[in-house]
């Protein structure tokens, strides 16, 4: 817990933090949407963020993509604690219901990138420790991979085959069950 | 449950500004750290994961490392065809369970879901349950950092066509398992058992066993017993030890109560056939009502909150009762009245619970099988009550008799009451209790804190708008009352109607909208109820 003195201060502040990202970029954004980043909620809760918090490992435009996810979802976690206080009441599971699709929507058009940006996203995600963006990205991968041969992962994710054949030979051996 | 990365991410990203979508760049899909790798390969189906192995060395250990799995027969039986038999596909099994829950330091199991079937190889069993046990000890960690261990255990033949003698063995089988593999069983946190002719002792036996135990699933268990003296009779007692978890208990088309020496031959296990799985449609092939014993059935358990009984099929009123149930929030009770069943006062099925918040009762289209009884004897266990469903109401019950349930649960605020409107009879059967209309008095009464009221299945007939306007007139701080008359989907209704010509209803126009709001309003001072119709 932080002493009375500079949660006075912080609270002057609370409401923006300055992120930097690796190219130097600065962006405002709310605590609200920062701390969706486990990572910046850590560095928030050990008064850390004065004079902005850098990220030296993300570029600006990721970082923006990542704000951009977190502005979305922030306002959802809002409306999540908003509902779960009067959790009977159905006018809010009403506009729950109706923001989560729109949530859904949202997602969805959000994963729309090419590969390279997806693999700097779940990085970014890693880093910053926002479960939902990384669980999100992560789906989209298994999803590109799912009813694939092993050859056909190779193919599509340039991946070289270090294997000798006796070992791959050892390996369906010991899971055979998997080859059935 | 959080994934806890470790600080040392590994950020491969962008350490080189000029980058080209070229093939160097695609293989950043093998540079990723182990976690990452990870969490995808635990969103593939498990042999797509396992077969990951055989990409790359980079690869070859990973699927071996997973923290969250999900082992499933089924996905083994659609690899292996339908008409697989169930000691290969339990041979394939108990191999995949060996090898992904291999001990190792690499990892801490967080999640495991199995789904097997019961089989008749104990050593098969065994194997599973040694692999379980050592895979979760292993992961040590705190207690509350124990994994979370769900175990689903099928049978060989199927509920509609279980028999008593399949039941018992099914029931022998379990008990043997239990007993070869405490550790396992200690481990669980969720177990779904189906088709066990249960002897007296046995779920008594799996709640001490099982003391992680946070969730319970009986379904189409015949027995569910604590033998009288004569051992006779069998009564469901769920009674948990004081140290228990378990937060949720269902029980799925279980007989709570019988008397051994009543049944007739003929009837086969419990008796029931489900005749149609999608529409969960029952025959009771019962020649004769069956007659029960009276005892008293008790649920005991310090931590359970959630109740669920769908269809019960004992003569006795009501089904159960409760014991010792502190924190029970939320029960739904579903099930259509049987011929030797008389509806019970609801108070009395829930004496002695003080906690209830959610009450969700579903009458599957068939007589109300609950009394219309005073207010005041509900009022104790209502007292906390937030809100009540009663679901699937015979079309063209009067539904006065809702109002006492209002009146005796001055907290509630939300009030659901869906009115079936299926035409198929999907719960019909000659055991199945003839339907009379349920006449009560609406008593005078004001309710200060409903504020939403959905009445579902909702048509302009003035027996509807006369009974919308007594909730109204009684909830005097109603903010919103939501009228749907769409009707659930039902593929046999639609069969029923394509035969008897019969139109489906129509959606309301503007016009019968503001007909029936016109009707609905008509000297209520209640301008500031929003009233919507769907």
């Amino acid at each position: 817990m932080a002493s009375a003195g500079s949660g006075d201060e912080k609270a002057a502040a609370a409401a923006m933090i300055t992120l930097i990202s690796s190219d130097n970029e600065k962006f405002e954004v709310t605590e609200a949407t920062a701390t969706l980043s486990q990572t910046i909620r850590h560095m928030i809760e050990d008064g850390c963020t004065d004079g902005g918090v850098p990220l030296p490992n993300v570029t600006s435009k990721i970082l923006a993509r990542v704000i951009e996810y977190c502005k979305k979802h922030a306002t959802a976690a809002a409306g999540e604690e908003g509902s779960s206080s009067s959790f009977s009441d159905a006018a809010f599971l009403e506009v729950d219901r109706a923001f989560l699709e729109e949530l859904e929507e949202f997602d969805d058009a959000f994963l729309e990138v090419d590969r390279a940006t997806l693999f700097d996203l779940i990085l970014a995600a890693n880093y910053l420790d926002i479960k939902g963006l990384l669980n999100l990205t992560c789906q989209k991968v298994a999803d590109s991979v799912k009813g694939k041969t092993p050859e056909q992962i190779r193919e599509m994710y340039n991946i070289v085959n270090d294997l000798t054949p006796e070992e791959e030979a050892e390996i369906r051996r010991e899971t055979q069950w998997a080859f059935e | 449950m959080a994934f806890d990365h470790p600080p040392e991410c590994h950020i491969h990203q962008s350490q080189n500004e000029v980058q080209v979508d070229g093939n160097e760049d695609d293989n950043r899909l093998s540079l990723l750290p182990d976690d990452i790798l990870l969490n995808i390969l635990e969103r593939l189906p498990l042999h797509s994961a396992v077969h990951t192995s055989t990409l790359s060395r980079r690869w070859r250990r990973l699927p071996f490392l997973l923290s969250r799995l999900a082992i499933d027969i089924d996905e083994f039986r659609r690899r292996f065809g339908a008409r697989a038999a169930v000691p290969s596909l339990m041979a394939s099994y108990t191999e995949a369970t060996k090898t992904l829950l291999a001990p190792t330091t690499e990892r801490a199991i967080k999640l495991l879901r199995l789904a097997f079937y019961l089989c008749a190889d104990l050593s098969c069993l065994r194997s599973i349950g040694h692999a379980v046990a050592t895979a979760v000890a292993g992961s040590g960690g705190r207690p509350d950092d124990l994994a979370a261990v769900d175990l689903t255990l099928w049978t060989e033949v199927r509920s509609s066509r279980c028999k008593e003698h399949h039941a018992a063995l099914y029931r022998r089988r379990f008990v043997s398992f239990l007993d070869a593999c405490p550790g396992a069983f200690r481990c669980l946190t969720s177990l779904i058992l189906r088709n066990l002719q249960f002897a007296e002792p046995d779920v008594p036996n799996i709640l001490s066993s099982c003391h992680r135990l946070r969730e319970l699933c009986l379904k189409y268990c015949g027995q569910l017993i604590i033998a009288e003296s004569a051992g006779q009779s069998f009564v469901l007692k769920i009674d948990a030890p004081s140290s228990s978890q378990l937060v949720t208990l269902s029980l799925v088309e279980c007989l709570l109560a019988w008397d051994r020496a009543c049944t007739s031959k003929e009837c086969g296990g419990l008796g029931i056939k489900r005749l149609d799985d999608q529409n969960h449609c029952l025959l009771m092939k019962w020649g004769s009502p069956p007659r029960y014993c009276s005892k008293k059935k008790f649920v005991c358990a310090p931590r359970l909150a959630r109740l669920f009984v769908d269809t019960w099929l004992d003569e006795d009123s009501p089904p159960l009762r409760f014991g010792h149930v502190p924190q029970l929030r939320h029960v739904c009770l579903a099930s259509a009245l049987l011929s030797w069943q008389e509806p019970f006062a609801l108070s009395a099925c829930l004496a002695n619970v003080r906690s209830l918040s959610v009450v969700d009762l579903n009458f599957k289209d068939e007589m109300i099988w609950i009394q219309p009884e005073d207010a005041k004897l509900l009022a104790p266990m209502f007292s906390n009550l937030k809100e009540l469903h009663l679901k699937e109401i015979f079309a063209g019950c009067d539904l006065k008799w809702t109002l006492l349930y209002l009146e005796a649960a001055p907290s509630l605020n939300s009030f659901y009451v869906k009115i079936s409107r299926h035409i198929c009879e999907r719960n019909k059967a000659e055991v199945v209790a003839e339907k009379t209309n349920l006449l009560c008095e609406a008593r005078d009464f004001k309710h200060r804190n409903l504020n939403f009221v959905e009445i579902q299945g909702f048509q302009p007939e003035q027996a509807l708008i006369r009974y919308t306007r007594l909730v109204m007139e009684r909830a005097v701080n109603l903010r919103r009352i939501r009228l749907r008359g769409k009707d659930d989907e039902c593929k046999r209704c639609d069969q029923v109607r394509r035969r008897t010509g019969t139109p489906v209803g129509s959606a309301w126009n503007d016009e019968e909208k503001n007909l029936v709001r016109a009707q609905i309003v008509h000297g209520l001072s209640s301008s500031s109820i929003e009233l919507i119709m769907e």
